[in-house]
Protein backbone atom coordinates (compact mmCIF):
# COMPACT_ATOMS: atom_id res chain seq x y z
CA UNK A 1 0.00 0.00 0.00
CA UNK A 2 1.12 3.21 -1.03
CA UNK A 3 2.26 6.20 1.72
CA UNK A 4 -0.28 9.17 2.11
CA UNK A 5 1.22 12.10 0.12
CA UNK A 6 3.33 14.53 2.72
CA UNK A 7 1.28 17.54 3.61
CA UNK A 8 4.26 19.36 3.80
CA UNK A 9 5.38 20.17 0.50
CA UNK A 10 2.81 18.87 -2.12
CA UNK A 11 0.96 22.36 -1.63
CA UNK A 12 1.49 24.30 -5.36
CA UNK A 13 1.32 21.19 -7.30
CA UNK A 14 -1.21 22.33 -9.72
CA UNK A 15 -0.17 26.13 -9.12
CA UNK A 16 1.40 26.73 -12.46
CA UNK A 17 1.08 25.56 -15.78
CA UNK A 18 3.45 24.32 -17.50
CA UNK A 19 5.37 27.06 -19.96
CA UNK A 20 4.39 25.62 -23.35
CA UNK A 21 5.58 28.99 -25.40
CA UNK A 22 9.07 27.28 -26.13
CA UNK A 23 7.37 24.34 -28.06
CA UNK A 24 5.03 26.49 -29.91
CA UNK A 25 7.82 28.14 -30.74
CA UNK A 26 9.39 25.02 -31.86
CA UNK A 27 6.39 23.71 -33.57
CA UNK A 28 6.06 27.24 -35.73
CA UNK A 29 9.34 26.97 -36.97
CA UNK A 30 9.29 22.54 -37.94
CA UNK A 31 5.84 23.13 -39.62
CA UNK A 32 7.04 25.51 -42.43
CA UNK A 33 10.15 23.38 -42.86
CA UNK A 34 8.65 20.24 -43.11
CA UNK A 35 5.65 21.78 -45.75
CA UNK A 36 8.60 22.52 -47.94
CA UNK A 37 10.33 19.34 -48.05
CA UNK A 38 6.79 17.68 -47.92
CA UNK A 39 6.78 15.64 -51.33
CA UNK A 40 3.01 15.59 -52.46
CA UNK A 41 3.76 14.55 -56.23
CA UNK A 42 6.36 11.16 -56.53
CA UNK A 43 7.67 10.89 -59.45
CA UNK A 44 9.25 8.03 -61.01
CA UNK A 45 11.70 7.01 -63.78
CA UNK A 46 10.77 4.05 -66.70
CA UNK A 47 13.95 2.99 -67.85
CA UNK A 48 14.17 2.93 -72.05
CA UNK A 49 17.18 1.93 -74.03
CA UNK A 50 17.49 2.65 -77.17
CA UNK A 51 17.81 0.23 -80.52
CA UNK A 52 21.26 0.95 -81.50
CA UNK A 53 24.78 -0.64 -81.45
CA UNK A 54 25.63 2.23 -79.12
CA UNK A 55 23.87 0.10 -76.34
CA UNK A 56 26.33 -2.46 -76.43
CA UNK A 57 29.41 -0.26 -75.18
CA UNK A 58 26.95 1.34 -72.41
CA UNK A 59 26.31 -2.76 -71.71
CA UNK A 60 27.81 -3.24 -67.76
CA UNK A 61 31.21 -5.25 -67.96
CA UNK A 62 30.11 -7.17 -65.53
CA UNK A 63 28.25 -9.32 -67.41
CA UNK A 64 30.13 -11.87 -68.83
CA UNK A 65 26.96 -14.04 -69.73
CA UNK A 66 26.22 -11.61 -72.54
CA UNK A 67 27.96 -12.72 -74.96
CA UNK A 68 26.79 -16.63 -74.47
CA UNK A 69 23.13 -15.53 -74.82
CA UNK A 70 24.23 -14.11 -77.69
CA UNK A 71 24.88 -17.09 -79.66
CA UNK A 72 21.51 -18.38 -78.88
CA UNK A 73 18.86 -17.22 -81.13
CA UNK A 74 17.11 -14.63 -79.21
CA UNK A 75 13.41 -14.11 -79.22
CA UNK A 76 12.96 -10.31 -80.57
CA UNK A 77 9.71 -9.78 -78.73
CA UNK A 78 7.97 -6.79 -80.27
CA UNK A 79 4.55 -5.44 -79.44
CA UNK A 80 3.26 -3.06 -82.12
CA UNK A 81 0.64 -0.04 -81.02
CA UNK A 82 -1.68 -0.21 -84.08
CA UNK A 83 -5.49 1.12 -84.67
CA UNK A 84 -6.65 -1.86 -84.69
CA UNK A 85 -4.60 -3.29 -81.41
CA UNK A 86 -1.43 -4.83 -80.13
CA UNK A 87 0.51 -7.01 -82.35
CA UNK A 88 2.61 -9.39 -80.67
CA UNK A 89 5.54 -11.28 -82.70
CA UNK A 90 8.67 -12.92 -82.08
CA UNK A 91 11.62 -13.92 -84.17
CA UNK A 92 10.07 -14.70 -87.55
CA UNK A 93 6.41 -15.18 -86.06
CA UNK A 94 3.59 -13.24 -84.75
CA UNK A 95 1.09 -14.81 -82.68
CA UNK A 96 -2.27 -14.88 -83.76
CA UNK A 97 -5.39 -13.47 -82.14
CA UNK A 98 -8.95 -14.21 -82.11
CA UNK A 99 -9.08 -13.20 -85.87
CA UNK A 100 -6.51 -14.53 -87.62
CA UNK A 101 -5.64 -11.57 -89.97
CA UNK A 102 -5.97 -9.31 -86.98
CA UNK A 103 -3.67 -8.30 -84.19
CA UNK A 104 -3.11 -10.35 -81.00
CA UNK A 105 -4.86 -8.28 -78.59
CA UNK A 106 -7.76 -6.75 -80.57
CA UNK A 107 -9.07 -3.11 -78.96
CA UNK A 108 -12.13 -3.13 -76.68
CA UNK A 109 -15.78 -2.68 -78.15
CA UNK A 110 -15.38 1.30 -76.53
CA UNK A 111 -12.35 1.55 -78.79
CA UNK A 112 -9.71 1.48 -75.72
CA UNK A 113 -6.55 -0.70 -75.83
CA UNK A 114 -6.76 -4.12 -73.95
CA UNK A 115 -4.12 -3.81 -71.33
CA UNK A 116 -4.93 -6.39 -69.50
CA UNK A 117 -4.87 -9.25 -71.84
CA UNK A 118 -1.68 -7.85 -72.76
CA UNK A 119 -0.52 -8.22 -69.78
CA UNK A 120 -1.78 -12.13 -69.68
CA UNK A 121 -0.53 -12.48 -72.85
CA UNK A 122 3.20 -11.48 -71.56
CA UNK A 123 2.69 -13.87 -69.01
CA UNK A 124 2.45 -16.65 -71.26
CA UNK A 125 5.52 -15.93 -73.26
CA UNK A 126 7.53 -15.12 -70.19
CA UNK A 127 6.53 -18.71 -68.59
CA UNK A 128 8.22 -20.01 -71.70
CA UNK A 129 10.71 -17.72 -72.22
CA UNK A 130 11.73 -16.97 -68.66
CA UNK A 131 15.47 -15.74 -69.59
CA UNK A 132 14.27 -13.42 -71.94
CA UNK A 133 14.11 -9.50 -70.56
CA UNK A 134 13.73 -7.46 -73.44
CA UNK A 135 10.67 -6.36 -75.39
CA UNK A 136 10.64 -4.20 -78.07
CA UNK A 137 7.81 -1.45 -78.25
CA UNK A 138 6.73 -0.12 -81.95
CA UNK A 139 3.99 2.51 -82.05
CA UNK A 140 3.24 2.32 -85.78
CA UNK A 141 3.54 5.58 -87.36
CA UNK A 142 1.72 4.86 -90.72
CA UNK A 143 3.06 6.14 -94.07
CA UNK A 144 3.72 9.65 -94.82
CA UNK A 145 0.74 9.53 -97.08
CA UNK A 146 -1.02 7.37 -95.01
CA UNK A 147 -0.77 8.60 -91.24
CA UNK A 148 -1.51 6.09 -88.49
CA UNK A 149 -3.93 7.69 -85.74
CA UNK A 150 -1.72 9.32 -83.03
CA UNK A 151 -1.05 7.34 -80.34
CA UNK A 152 -0.49 9.13 -77.25
CA UNK A 153 2.82 9.45 -74.74
CA UNK A 154 0.16 8.86 -71.91
CA UNK A 155 -0.64 5.44 -74.26
CA UNK A 156 3.21 4.20 -74.67
CA UNK A 157 3.82 4.59 -70.84
CA UNK A 158 0.44 2.45 -70.28
CA UNK A 159 1.95 -0.22 -72.57
CA UNK A 160 5.35 -0.27 -71.07
CA UNK A 161 3.39 -0.86 -67.38
CA UNK A 162 1.46 -3.64 -69.07
CA UNK A 163 4.93 -5.31 -70.26
CA UNK A 164 6.91 -4.75 -67.54
CA UNK A 165 5.27 -6.19 -64.21
CA UNK A 166 2.42 -8.71 -64.15
CA UNK A 167 -0.33 -8.72 -61.21
CA UNK A 168 1.10 -12.03 -59.65
CA UNK A 169 3.69 -13.79 -59.32
CA UNK A 170 5.36 -15.70 -62.53
CA UNK A 171 8.75 -16.99 -62.95
CA UNK A 172 11.77 -16.85 -61.01
CA UNK A 173 13.57 -14.27 -62.94
CA UNK A 174 16.09 -12.62 -60.52
CA UNK A 175 17.68 -15.97 -59.63
CA UNK A 176 16.80 -15.35 -56.02
CA UNK A 177 14.58 -18.75 -56.00
CA UNK A 178 11.27 -17.22 -55.82
CA UNK A 179 9.14 -16.08 -58.45
CA UNK A 180 8.19 -12.49 -59.25
CA UNK A 181 6.00 -10.29 -61.00
CA UNK A 182 8.98 -9.05 -63.49
CA UNK A 183 7.87 -9.82 -66.73
CA UNK A 184 10.04 -7.56 -69.80
CA UNK A 185 11.69 -5.03 -68.02
CA UNK A 186 14.32 -4.13 -70.71
CA UNK A 187 11.79 -1.94 -72.75
CA UNK A 188 13.54 -0.59 -76.09
CA UNK A 189 12.16 1.84 -78.51
CA UNK A 190 11.30 1.29 -82.08
CA UNK A 191 10.10 3.33 -84.91
CA UNK A 192 7.67 1.22 -86.91
CA UNK A 193 5.23 1.70 -90.45
CA UNK A 194 2.25 -0.01 -90.49
CA UNK B 1 -10.63 45.57 -1.42
CA UNK B 2 -13.74 43.30 -2.46
CA UNK B 3 -13.54 45.15 -5.83
CA UNK B 4 -10.08 44.93 -6.21
CA UNK B 5 -9.72 41.19 -6.10
CA UNK B 6 -12.40 41.01 -8.58
CA UNK B 7 -10.58 43.01 -11.07
CA UNK B 8 -7.78 40.67 -10.28
CA UNK B 9 -9.56 37.89 -11.29
CA UNK B 10 -10.72 39.36 -14.65
CA UNK B 11 -7.20 39.72 -15.37
CA UNK B 12 -5.96 36.27 -14.99
CA UNK B 13 -9.35 34.70 -17.01
CA UNK B 14 -8.05 36.60 -19.98
CA UNK B 15 -4.70 34.36 -20.03
CA UNK B 16 -5.06 32.52 -23.62
CA UNK B 17 -5.71 28.39 -23.87
CA UNK B 18 -3.33 27.08 -26.30
CA UNK B 19 -3.32 23.66 -24.73
CA UNK B 20 -5.72 22.84 -28.29
CA UNK B 21 -3.58 24.86 -30.46
CA UNK B 22 -0.31 22.87 -29.42
CA UNK B 23 -3.31 19.30 -29.76
CA UNK B 24 -3.55 20.83 -33.54
CA UNK B 25 0.01 21.66 -34.08
CA UNK B 26 1.44 18.38 -32.74
CA UNK B 27 -1.45 16.51 -35.40
CA UNK B 28 -0.12 18.55 -38.31
CA UNK B 29 3.48 17.88 -37.05
CA UNK B 30 3.42 14.23 -37.31
CA UNK B 31 1.36 14.29 -40.45
CA UNK B 32 4.16 16.23 -42.19
CA UNK B 33 6.54 13.89 -40.62
CA UNK B 34 5.22 11.18 -42.24
CA UNK B 35 5.08 12.48 -45.40
CA UNK B 36 8.93 13.71 -45.00
CA UNK B 37 10.88 11.75 -46.89
CA UNK B 38 14.74 11.90 -47.37
CA UNK B 39 14.81 9.73 -50.74
CA UNK B 40 16.42 11.66 -53.41
CA UNK B 41 13.04 11.54 -55.72
CA UNK B 42 13.27 15.68 -55.70
CA UNK B 43 16.32 15.34 -58.43
CA UNK B 44 13.69 15.40 -61.13
CA UNK B 45 11.73 19.25 -60.81
CA UNK B 46 8.61 19.11 -62.34
CA UNK B 47 7.82 21.54 -65.54
CA UNK B 48 4.65 23.87 -64.65
CA UNK B 49 4.06 23.46 -68.52
CA UNK B 50 3.42 19.97 -68.62
CA UNK B 51 1.27 17.28 -67.65
CA UNK B 52 3.24 13.89 -67.04
CA UNK B 53 1.94 10.46 -67.66
CA UNK B 54 0.41 8.18 -64.53
CA UNK B 55 2.81 4.83 -63.88
CA UNK B 56 2.59 2.20 -61.67
CA UNK B 57 5.96 2.21 -61.66
CA UNK B 58 7.90 3.47 -58.90
CA UNK B 59 11.28 3.00 -59.77
CA UNK B 60 12.87 6.45 -59.02
CA UNK B 61 16.04 8.47 -60.60
CA UNK B 62 19.20 7.81 -58.43
CA UNK B 63 21.98 9.68 -60.17
CA UNK B 64 21.95 13.45 -61.25
CA UNK B 65 20.67 13.09 -65.70
CA UNK B 66 20.17 16.31 -67.67
CA UNK B 67 16.85 16.53 -68.90
CA UNK B 68 15.05 17.01 -71.95
CA UNK B 69 11.92 18.69 -71.33
CA UNK B 70 8.61 18.38 -74.09
CA UNK B 71 6.30 20.54 -73.90
CA UNK B 72 3.54 22.46 -76.42
CA UNK B 73 5.79 24.90 -77.33
CA UNK B 74 9.25 24.07 -77.18
CA UNK B 75 11.86 21.63 -76.14
CA UNK B 76 13.71 22.26 -73.39
CA UNK B 77 17.40 21.16 -72.15
CA UNK B 78 17.76 21.20 -68.65
CA UNK B 79 15.20 22.95 -67.73
CA UNK B 80 15.81 26.51 -69.14
CA UNK B 81 17.46 26.51 -72.83
CA UNK B 82 15.00 26.25 -75.90
CA UNK B 83 16.67 24.44 -77.97
CA UNK B 84 13.83 24.27 -80.20
CA UNK B 85 10.24 25.09 -81.19
CA UNK B 86 7.40 22.95 -81.38
CA UNK B 87 3.67 23.99 -82.99
CA UNK B 88 0.95 21.32 -82.84
CA UNK B 89 3.61 18.84 -81.79
CA UNK B 90 5.79 19.31 -84.85
CA UNK B 91 9.09 20.15 -84.99
CA UNK B 92 9.84 23.74 -86.69
CA UNK B 93 13.36 23.51 -88.42
CA UNK B 94 13.46 19.97 -89.42
CA UNK B 95 15.90 18.83 -91.86
CA UNK B 96 13.78 17.17 -94.98
CA UNK B 97 17.07 14.55 -95.81
CA UNK B 98 16.69 13.80 -91.99
CA UNK B 99 13.36 13.98 -90.64
CA UNK B 100 13.96 12.11 -87.07
CA UNK B 101 16.95 14.78 -86.16
CA UNK B 102 16.52 17.59 -83.92
CA UNK B 103 19.27 19.91 -84.80
CA UNK B 104 19.36 22.02 -82.08
CA UNK B 105 18.75 19.35 -79.28
CA UNK B 106 21.26 17.26 -80.65
CA UNK B 107 23.70 20.52 -80.43
CA UNK B 108 22.61 21.32 -77.26
CA UNK B 109 23.05 18.10 -75.93
CA UNK B 110 26.63 17.16 -77.53
CA UNK B 111 27.68 20.14 -75.45
CA UNK B 112 26.46 18.44 -72.40
CA UNK B 113 27.96 14.83 -73.28
CA UNK B 114 31.85 16.55 -74.20
CA UNK B 115 31.26 18.80 -71.12
CA UNK B 116 30.33 14.83 -68.89
CA UNK B 117 33.01 13.24 -70.55
CA UNK B 118 35.18 15.99 -69.97
CA UNK B 119 34.82 15.60 -66.27
CA UNK B 120 34.92 11.87 -66.51
CA UNK B 121 38.30 12.25 -67.80
CA UNK B 122 39.85 14.11 -64.92
CA UNK B 123 37.40 12.61 -62.69
CA UNK B 124 36.74 8.55 -62.21
CA UNK B 125 34.36 8.93 -59.76
CA UNK B 126 32.12 10.86 -62.46
CA UNK B 127 31.47 8.36 -65.55
CA UNK B 128 29.75 9.07 -67.92
CA UNK B 129 26.51 6.90 -68.67
CA UNK B 130 25.21 8.10 -70.73
CA UNK B 131 21.49 9.11 -68.40
CA UNK B 132 18.80 11.37 -69.93
CA UNK B 133 15.88 12.38 -68.19
CA UNK B 134 12.93 12.98 -70.56
CA UNK B 135 9.63 14.80 -69.66
CA UNK B 136 7.01 14.95 -71.85
CA UNK B 137 3.44 15.66 -71.91
CA UNK B 138 0.75 13.07 -71.85
CA UNK B 139 -0.97 13.86 -74.53
CA UNK B 140 2.60 14.21 -77.10
CA UNK B 141 2.17 11.90 -79.90
CA UNK B 142 4.52 9.05 -80.42
CA UNK B 143 6.23 10.04 -83.31
CA UNK B 144 7.17 13.20 -81.30
CA UNK B 145 8.66 10.99 -78.93
CA UNK B 146 11.09 8.62 -82.04
CA UNK B 147 12.28 11.69 -82.87
CA UNK B 148 13.75 12.86 -79.65
CA UNK B 149 14.78 9.88 -78.95
CA UNK B 150 16.72 9.44 -82.14
CA UNK B 151 18.36 12.34 -80.95
CA UNK B 152 19.08 11.72 -77.89
CA UNK B 153 20.85 8.77 -79.00
CA UNK B 154 22.40 10.35 -81.76
CA UNK B 155 24.10 12.75 -78.87
CA UNK B 156 25.52 9.19 -77.12
CA UNK B 157 22.69 8.85 -74.59
CA UNK B 158 21.21 5.51 -74.62
CA UNK B 159 19.70 5.40 -71.05
CA UNK B 160 16.78 7.11 -71.37
CA UNK B 161 14.49 7.44 -68.04
CA UNK B 162 11.31 8.28 -68.96
CA UNK B 163 9.70 10.64 -65.87
CA UNK B 164 6.11 9.58 -64.99
CA UNK B 165 3.93 10.65 -62.02
CA UNK B 166 3.71 7.46 -59.84
CA UNK B 167 0.31 6.18 -58.68
CA UNK B 168 1.74 3.72 -56.29
CA UNK B 169 1.98 4.99 -52.74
Amino acid sequence: MSRRPSKRGGGDVNAEPPNLIPIMNLMTILIPFLLLSAVFVKIAVLNSSLPSSASADTLPANQPDQAKKDDKPRLNLTVTITKLGFTIAGSGAVLPGPDPHGPTVPRLADGKLDFATLTAKMVEIKRKFPKEKDVIIIPALGTPENPAPTIEYQTIIDTMDAVRVAPEDVVDSDGDGKPDKILFPGVIFGAGIG
Amino acid sequence: MARKKVRKRAAQDMELNITSMMDMFTIILVFLLKSYSTDAETKIDQSPSIQLPTTVASMILEENAPSVIITKHAILVNGSKTVAAVKNWHVEGLDPAQPYLIPGLLKALSKIAERQKFIAAHNPGMEFKGLIVVQADRHMPADLLTKVMYTVGQAEYAKIKLAAISKNE
